[in-house]
């Protein structure tokens, strides 16, 4: 369940990084339209992998569960990752 | 007046529909959230349970208590302890079914010594229950929670449209400002909880359509929804007693081995006897609720003079009620191993409060704008301090009541709820007093306070309980400690960061 749970965020590090603003932030340039489209399906990838994990793993509800419950967690580190770096900015 | 365009129109609708019913609301949605421990904190609130370990044999030796005591009976019942709790019961009654209950003798039990013990009188966290679900007030209560969370999944989705910024900046939070970092914190959460929130606002409409729309039940089953359920349930008949006098088994191994073989071992929470003296008498073993989202229990039926094995029913309900089924166990989470019921708590936690930050800033966006303070604005600021810090001030006073009111005391549970009431009403008396501004601090100071100082308390009043918990590594009771802990640090970071902003 680790791994699904770490496929999931780094699915989600990587569609945020497909955001402009984000991209600037963390590389100090401007995001490409290739790093864009790459940033984008890795990250939609990633999110896909962590599904097909869950599906390896018993019992199969309770991991569905499992995977809409990290997903909010996911979120909140991600959105933290990205205020406590426009904050020291 | 309903704007024009359609996203003003939902920031309209957002505004509102959360203004409207967000006070209760909160107190549904904090209740709600403590009912995810409803078990652990009834553990801690009748510490005399104890911590120990259970006695490897105690079906046997329960069977054993309702031989002596249960003579004659129609019905017995022993509920085991297991992870969660260490309550552990037998009874016996003069009738079956429904109303074995009145007809009950009821006899708790030590889990290590099988002595006979008295935990004190609470209705502990079945309380904050009862207000999730009835706000006290029974059908009526429970028609006003389903209007609660219809007006809650309003608020939810027109709430994306009111917060799209958020969506665009893929959540990017400020905290220059406080209104700029209620609002950012709001959204934030607001978008983690989604789809809980949709599901636990969605199971509980759901839930309760048998006491919002009656009509045609009642119309077609003259019991309504009990008589419903029934005829639409996979179930077996009740046993009918055949006038045969035999006796009821004294050794449970062999039913426990068949058990172990379907379910595993452990997995036993309630055995019930149905006519136990009877050549006709009936065991039925239930499980508990793991690994299925459904709120069924599974059960297998043996035979309560030979341990046979009975033939089974058909697991499969009707569609409809296998959806309900689901619904419900998802809302009540009865299933959730360790790790997903702290991240539900959480997910509640984080709901509570997007509630409490969106009535805030309901009134920091609109005083940010007046110089001199509505009478509106005022009543909302009223009702902010008596039920966003009122009810968890409320809270902390059952805690102590619980402690402090001592355990053979008559009606103590009356008593607890007595204190309960009281500091609500006293918190409301005082928010309602004087100036609006400025009532925030010294009371979330004084929740930081009492919620850090509860544990000690603990230790103060009665030690053994808590040392007990820590040398049997009772992670229920000691988590329970943890959570006033945490709660106390949550009230101090709030209370310092509104003492930094001068606000509130």
């Amino acid at each position: 369940m680790l791994m699904m749970y770490v496929v999931q965020l780094i699915g989600l590090i990587s569609l945020s990084l497909a955001m402009h603003k984000h991209f600037k932030s963390f590389f100090k340039r401007v995001l490409s339209v290739r790093e864009d489209r790459m940033l984008t399906v890795t990250g939609w990838l990633f999110l896909a992998l962590s599904i097909v994990l869950l599906t390896e793993l018993s019992p199969r509800p309770l991991m569905i569960v499992y995977w809409t419950l990290l997903l909010g967690l996911n979120i909140v580190i991600v959105a933290g990752l990205h205020s406590v770096r426009n904050v020291k900015r | 007046m309903v704007k024009s365009d359609f996203r003003r129109t939902m920031i309209w609708l957002h505004t509102y529909s959360s203004l409207v019913l967000g006070w209760l609301c909160f107190t549904v949605f904090l209740t709600g959230t403590l009912s995810f421990y409803n078990t652990e904190i009834t553990q801690w609130m009748q510490p005399e349970y104890g911590s120990k370990a259970s006695a490897p044999d105690h079906v046997n030796q329960a069977l054993a208590l309702l031989h002596v005591n249960g003579q004659d009976k129609k019905h017995w019942s022993i509920k085991l302890p297991f992870a969660r709790s260490n309550e552990f019961k037998i009874s016996m009654a003069d009738r079956t079914g429904r109303g074995s209950r009145r007809t009950r003798t009821v006899m708790v039990l030590d889990v290590d010594t099988l002595e006979s013990i008295t935990p004190r009188e609470t209705e502990g966290a079945d309380f904050f229950t009862d207000i999730h679900y009835t706000l006290l007030l029974d059908d009526v209560g429970k028609v006003i929670v389903v209007i609660v969370a219809m007006f809650m999944l309003v608020a939810l989705f027109s709430g994306i449209f009111t917060h799209r910024r958020f969506f665009k900046d893929f959540f990017t939070m400020r905290f220059k400002r406080l209104s700029q970092a209620l609002s950012d914190v709001h959204a934030v959460v607001g978008i983690i909880t989604l789809p809980f929130f949709s599901i636990i606002c969605f199971s509980g409409v759901v839930m309760n359509n048998d006491t919002v729309t009656p009509w045609s039940m009642e119309y077609h089953f003259d019991k309504g929804k009990r008589e419903l359920t029934s005829a639409i349930s996979a179930r077996l008949q009740d046993p009918k007693p055949s006038g045969i006098v035999a006796k009821p088994i004294t050794d449970f191994s062999v039913i426990v081995a068949v058990v172990n073989e379907h379910w595993g071992e452990g997995k036993i929470k309630e055995i019930l006897f149905t006519y136990p003296f009877d050549k006709a008498g009936v065991i039925s073993v239930i499980s508990l609720d793991e690994n299925t989202l459904t709120n069924k229990a599974k059960e297998l039926v043996f035979s309560a003079n030979s341990g046979e094995l009975l033939a089974s029913y058909d697991d499969n309900d009707n569609f409809s009620l296998a959806f309900e089924r689901v619904l419900t166990g998802l809302h009540e989470a009865e299933y959730a191993p360790v790790l997903m019921r702290f991240i539900l708590f959480l997910m509640g936690s984080a709901g509570t409060f997007l509630i409490a930050s969106g009535l805030i800033l309901w009134l920091t966006k609109r005083l940010e704008k007046v110089k001199n303070i509505h009478r509106g604005h005022a009543l909302v600021e009223r009702l902010n301090v008596s039920v966003l810090v009122g009810l968890p001030l409320a809270i902390m006073a059952y805690f102590y009541a619980n402690r402090l009111i001592p355990a053979q005391t008559e009606d103590r549970d009356i008593l607890e709820l007595v204190a309960f009431f009281s500091i609500w009403l006293t918190v409301i008396a005082y928010s309602n007093i004087g100036e609006t501004r400025g009532k925030y601090q010294p009371l979330l100071l004084i929740l930081a306070i009492g919620f850090f100082a509860l544990p000690i308390a603990d230790f103060l009043i009665d030690s053994r309980f808590i040392m007990q918990a820590l040398s049997h590594a009772n992670i229920n009771y000691l988590s329970v400690n943890l959570i006033f802990i945490t709660t106390g640090i949550l009230c101090t970071s709030i209370y310092r960061y509104l003492k930094g902003k001068q606000q509130c």
